[in-house]
């Protein structure tokens, strides 16, 4: 009985994934389910999920959000030179971890200052999503090359690179989860809560469907779309963060290709980019198919750009049979409607 | 015999499961003016979608000329000589009047080239034929609403159209180009061209037409010569009942004044507007489009604020200012569309009857628990009537009045005090739009102020305890509705 | 009349990047005279070809209603295959191919990439921004996995090609022995915006362009046949694309394939801050030229003033939120003239007050 409950598209996500997994263990069986493998492809989740993250909620309000890479290097980058000049080898651990909550503190604030400038273009001004966040990602690259001067920050320090890359002590009984699947799995939980079950995810999702409607129905579409665009910069902070620990570096050109990743992740979940529809939940299976496929092609040594091709052709197959399925779902309620009025005329007559 | 220029036979239309035209037979011949009268919603715009070949049709044949065209589409309309003008216009905003009204023509004759001199000459002849004057040069966009609706016409003129349909063409115009318009059709009849001229406005179909065809609630009614047809006829035929509905005399004894308003104006909207509703009663207000009645609505449920005058709930001052402003002063609104500004249609019905009071919902923790949005949608639609289906139906799956009852659901839900209905029975079956009456009254008996918009007399009669009529945004009449004929009213909203 | 005329000029999507360009010319040249030089001049003039025919494509997909992501894959795989196709023909036969008919080849890969970006959006419904951002990537999948992706360097490189990017017009020669004149490939641009600017406004398709950005359901109810005209940009956005491609390739020498990535987002600015709107319906190639020529005089120029190079990406996307800003103003002022113009009864359809519900 629960099982019908959950909707189709979850449903058919769950079950492409699931081949996808069966495909890739096939074709590399020894190499594929190593848990070495199984480890790196968890931890390899947790930043293109949290950029997914914040993509889905300005899709969901009918938006997007382009400038959530430029925000994530953004923080990397102030980060970075924070670390640089107050970290010294004399610097004890104690005072390290200090900084490293500030470092935190810094892109938190980071992230809703450049969320805030968002909202304002967007709902203040009332410029199209896409043409204010393509303005604003120049602007934050732009921040981070004035910054880096083009350079790339980087060397930081061991204990940092512990938690992005380590499994932290404390958390070995996760089975060896890395910490930033952790984070982002919490993350993400809360995101699904957010988004379905506080009264901001529903006016967020009614935004999304008719803002027309959800203005005259005494919605403060303002609020919701600074909320959202907040949100979603914080989101691309804390990605920043990861990306920091996780690479040793930061950049200002760094991770231009999430964009299109994060826009296929979501259409795949059921997140159109018309709005108002789509299941945070299953931004994780969609998530989890690109992720196997990723790592199958990385072991049959396809080159990535090969992979990427495959993704558009992914995305486009995708949009399509959604289609396709709405209109056959159309077309059936029209059948059955002039088949049932036809029988109510012919019992009529008999 | 001629052959007459459009012929349809047993057509029917589904949308998502309902059928909204059912079984329609309709024939019309060359030179002769065809009255499509029906109430929004009846379905005579799917009708003319179907002719023009914008939507399919699902059941029975569709002839143009004898030909017949089981599948049509827009540009086979055209050429066979269908013109529509929509309701919407159907123009460019960004493109000048000349272009607008060339465009369609460059199209059908399948002209490669654009020669912008003889397109200019072309829409200055058209122009004066109908003898209005727009600057061709001027983009469609910042015209008013009349001359937007005259440049469509134009356009139409200009395509040597053998069967011309208007749907609802006279809403925007003054009746001095109403009666200019009425001139244009004789001339097109004279030439052997046929008009369906579609309207629910009463006096208008009578000045123009030969034949009248009601459509209510997707089916044919009646398709009979004008001489046959009295006005009285044509409403029973329209509503499907006598005119004389009961009237609703809720003698108000109350004298709390709930909402009041002092001379309120706003630039380009109303002027000098004053008036008092008092708990328990039911005031109508109507007037042609453009007499301010929506906008006057719109101020008070804070979307498009007054500049001057006071607004005054329960004897206080009133700052309006924005719909949150509104609410806080128990002020609900319900809207003209629905569809645009009121429903969500993608989203289930307890979505929508949740829509206002989101915030409400939740519980200590900040969530919303999925039982509470059912809880709320089960009570009002047992409460209301509303077709009883699955919570998660989407509301574009309800029909007409079971979707007004929604969007009554959603206001309700607020417990508001003072409530302002625009047009609450467009587009809705004549037995939804008694049981919305009933609710109405229902409302008023528990206390609240109504203040109702609308374009039907007869409803106002029966509804209202008072009504006052706007033209061009001011007050030109007021009065209590016992007594008043519906002759008395239309003739004041007419000639204000 | 004065004063209708001022409104007029204030609301005309063009007025910002002409106001820019002449005031920031004079600045420039005021700060640092260099900038009036002919050289400077002329090398201004190169450094907007590429980007200025890249430009026409994004506009006309722009003017239809959606943001085109392809382009610059269709103009690469256009140009790498020409090159590559005619450098083995080169080094197998000898036989050296015409110019126009380089330009030709890429413009016909360029015309049936653009057709199955027509088939994404026209046939499945798939929005503008989201298919094209997909065949973006189907291309270059394609295209490596077909045609290749290694350099082909200049001794490889087809010889029109390489010599297209020696053509000098106006040659002068300069104290210190140099010689500098004016790119032909800038005659190239000036002919693309030519034909451009002529099928927008004269043909009936192009009109079409702006119909179906303007108002898709009216299109069709004038009796457009909507696939026809998104046929028709798509592969016209294609065969520019072409034509960029191959100039891009030439200006180098160099077949990289990677050359253009990345620079799709900065001409799409290009493009608005000259006035196109990015809802569709609207927008002209003196627009599009004045933002190309507006975006290139920045980059080209802080330097010239002594701002440190890091620091135009940050100019660059400052411009473009001053330019969306400016532009939200200029919507907002024309709405109030409606308002307040025409203060008759009948006059303003009250849904269009009712606008910024955001």
């Amino acid at each position: 009985m629960l099982f019908k409950k959950i909707d189709s598209q979850t449903k058919q996500l769950t079950a492409i994934c699931l081949v996808l997994f069966v495909i890739m263990t096939f074709l590399r069986p020894v190499m594929f389910l190593r848990p070495i493998n199984i480890n790196t492809m968890l931890e390899q989740l947790a930043e293109p999920g949290l950029f997914a993250l914040a993509m889905s909620i300005t899709m969901i309000a009918g938006g997007i959000n382009l400038s959530i890479v430029n925000i994530a290097n953004l923080v990397g980058i102030v980060n970075g030179i924070i670390i640089r000049t107050a970290i010294t080898p004399e610097t004890t651990n104690e005072q390290t971890t200090i900084i490293l909550l500030i470092c935190v503190l810094v892109a938190i604030g980071i992230g809703l200052v450049c969320g805030l400038i968002n909202g304002f273009l967007i709902a203040k001004m009332g410029i199209l999503p896409i043409l204010a966040t393509l303005g604003t990602q120049s602007l934050f690259m732009g921040i981070s090359m004035i910054i880096t001067q083009g350079r790339a920050e980087g060397n930081f320090p061991q204990i940092l690179l512990d938690l992005g890359n380590k499994n932290v002590l404390a958390f070995e009984g996760f089975l060896g989860v890395p910490l930033v699947t952790v984070f982002f799995f919490s993350l993400f939980a809360l995101l699904c809560i957010v988004v379905h079950k506080t009264p901001y995810g529903l006016k967020l999702q009614f935004y999304g469907s008719n803002s027309r409607a959800s203005f005259f129905s005494g919605i403060d579409n303002k609020k919701v779309v600074y909320a959202t665009h907040l949100l979603s910069a914080f989101i691309a902070a804390l990605a920043g963060l990861i990306i920091m620990a996780r690479t040793n570096s930061a950049k200002a050109t760094y991770g231009q290709i999430y964009v299109f990743e994060t826009i296929l992740i979501c259409v795949l979940a059921g997140i159109t980019p018309l709005g108002g529809r789509g299941k945070i939940y299953n931004i994780i299976i969609a998530l989890l198919a690109l992720q196997i496929v990723s790592t199958g092609f990385n072991m049959m040594r396809i080159s990535p750009l090969i992979r990427d091709s495959l993704f558009g052709f992914l995305l486009v197959f995708s949009i399509l049979v959604d289609h396709i399925l709405r209109k056959r779902r159309m077309d059936k309620l029209n059948q059955s409607a002039i088949a049932s009025s036809k029988t109510k005329q012919a019992n009529i007559q008999t | 015999m001629k052959t007459p220029i459009i012929e349809l036979k047993g057509i029917s239309k589904y949308f998502s499961g309902i059928r909204v035209l059912n079984n329609i037979d309709l024939t019309v011949y060359p030179g002769e003016v065809l009255c499509l009268v029906g109430e929004n919603g009846s379905g005579k715009s799917t009708m003319i979608k179907i002719v023009s070949g914008v939507f399919t049709y699902e059941e029975g044949l569709l002839k143009i000329n004898g030909k017949a065209y089981p599948k049509i589409s827009p540009e086979q309309s055209i050429n066979a000589g269908i013109q529509v003008i929509y309701q919407d216009f159907s123009v460019f905003h960004e493109l000048t009047v000349s272009e607008n009204i060339t465009m369609s023509l460059q199209v059908q004759k399948r002209k490669v080239m654009v020669d912008w001199k003889a397109n200019e000459k072309l829409a200055k002849k058209v122009l004066e034929k109908i003898g209005i004057s727009i600057d061709l040069h001027s983009q469609v966009g910042q015209l008013p609403v009349a001359q937007k609706q005259i440049v469509a016409i134009c356009r139409a003129i200009a395509q040597d159209a053998k069967l011309i349909i208007m749907d609802e063409p006279t809403t925007a115009l003054t009746k001095k180009e109403i009666d200019r318009l009425v001139a244009i059709i004789k001339g097109l009849k004279a030439q052997g061209i046929s008009i369906i001229f579609v309207s629910h406005k009463l006096e208008e179909v009578f000045a123009v037409c030969d034949r009248i065809a009601v459509l209510r609630s997707g089916e044919m009614v009646v398709n009979e010569p004008i001489e046959t047809f009295s006005k009285d006829k044509l409403v029973y035929f329209m509503t499907g009942k006598e005119i004389e509905e009961k009237p609703f005399r809720f003698d108000c004894d109350s004298e709390e004044v709930l909402v009041e308003a002092r001379n309120i104006s706003r630039f380009g909207s109303f002027e000098d507007v004053s008036f008092k509703v008092r708990a328990g009663e039911i005031l109508a207000v109507t007037g042609q489009l453009g007499s301010g009645r929506t906008e006057l609505a719109l101020a008070l449920f804070g979307v498009e604020p007054i500049e001057n005058g006071q607004i005054l709930v329960n004897k206080r001052e009133a700052r309006i200012k924005s719909i949150k402003d509104a609410l806080k002063n128990g002020i609900a609104y319900l809207p003209e569309d629905r569809l645009t500004e009121g429903l969500l249609l993608t989203r289930s019905i307890s979505d929508n009857i949740s829509s206002t009071v989101v915030d409400k919902l939740k519980i200590k923790s900040g969530i919303i628990p999925s039982k509470r949005l059912a809880d709320l949608a089960g009570y009002w639609m047992t409460k209301l009537g509303i077709t009883n289906k699955p919570h998660d139906t989407l509301a574009s799956q309800f029909s007409g009045g079971n979707q007004q009852r929604i969007v009554l659901a959603k206001w309700l839900a607020v417990q508001p005090k003072i409530f302002i209905l625009n047009c609450p029975t467009m587009g809705v079956d004549v037995k939804s739009k008694s049981e919305i009456h009933t609710i109405m009254q229902e409302l008023a008996r528990q206390g609240l102020a109504i203040i109702m918009m609308s374009d039907d007399v007869g409803e106002i009669l029966a509804t209202a305890n008072r009504v006052l009529v706007m033209n061009a945004g001011r007050v030109v009449f007021e009065s209590d509705t016992q007594g008043l004929t519906q002759n008395d009213l239309t003739e004041k909203i007419l000639v204000g | 009349m004065s004063k209708i005329n001022l409104r007029k000029i204030l609301t005309m999507n063009e007025i910002l990047s002409l106001a820019l360009v002449i005031v920031l010319s004079i600045g420039f040249g005021i700060a640092n005279p260099v900038f009036f030089s002919v050289n400077n001049i002329f090398s201004l003039l190169r450094m907007c070809v590429l980007p200025g025919i890249f430009a026409c494509a994004v506009m006309l997909v722009l003017i239809s209603g959606g943001v085109d992501l392809s382009f610059t894959w269709i103009g690469m795989f256009g140009a790498y295959t020409t090159s590559k196709v005619l450098s083995a023909l080169q080094l197998n036969t000898g036989f050296i191919m015409p110019l126009p008919i380089v330009f030709l080849m890429s413009m016909l890969i360029g015309a049936v990439l653009g057709s199955f970006n027509a088939l994404l959006v026209s046939k499945f419904k798939i929005p503008i921004f989201v298919a094209t951002i997909s065949s973006a990537n189907i291309f270059m999948g394609l295209m490596f996995q077909f045609v290749g992706s290694v350099y082909i360097f200049p001794d490889k490189m087809p010889r029109e090609m390489i010599n297209f990017s020696n053509i000098l017009l106006l040659p002068q020669l300069t104290p210190d022995g140099t010689v500098v004149g004016l790119h032909v490939s800038v005659m190239l641009l000036v002919i693309v915006f030519l034909v451009t600017h002529f099928i927008l406004k004269y043909t009936t398709l192009g009109r079409g362009i702006y119909a179906i950005g303007g108002d898709e359901s009216s299109t069709e109810r004038v009796g457009f046949n909507l696939a026809k005209i998104r046929v028709f940009v798509f592969m016209l956005a294609g065969v520019i694309a072409g034509i960029a491609g191959v100039v891009g390739v030439s200006n180098i020498q160099v077949a990289n394939p990677f050359d253009f990535q990345g620079r799709e987002l900065g001409i799409i600015a290009a493009v608005v801050v000259g006035g196109t709107k990015i809802t569709g319906g609207s927008g002209s190639v003196l627009g599009v030229a004045l933002g190309v020529l507006l975006t290139n005089l920045i980059t080209q120029n802080l330097v010239l003033i002594g701002v440190p190079p890091e620091y135009t990406r940050f100019v660059f996307g400052a411009l473009i939120i001053f330019a969306i800003i400016v532009q939200s103003l200029q919507q907002k002022y024309k709405l109030k003239l409606i308002r307040t113009s025409t203060a008759s009864r009948e006059t303003f359809n009250k849904k269009e007050e009712v606008t910024n519900v955001v």
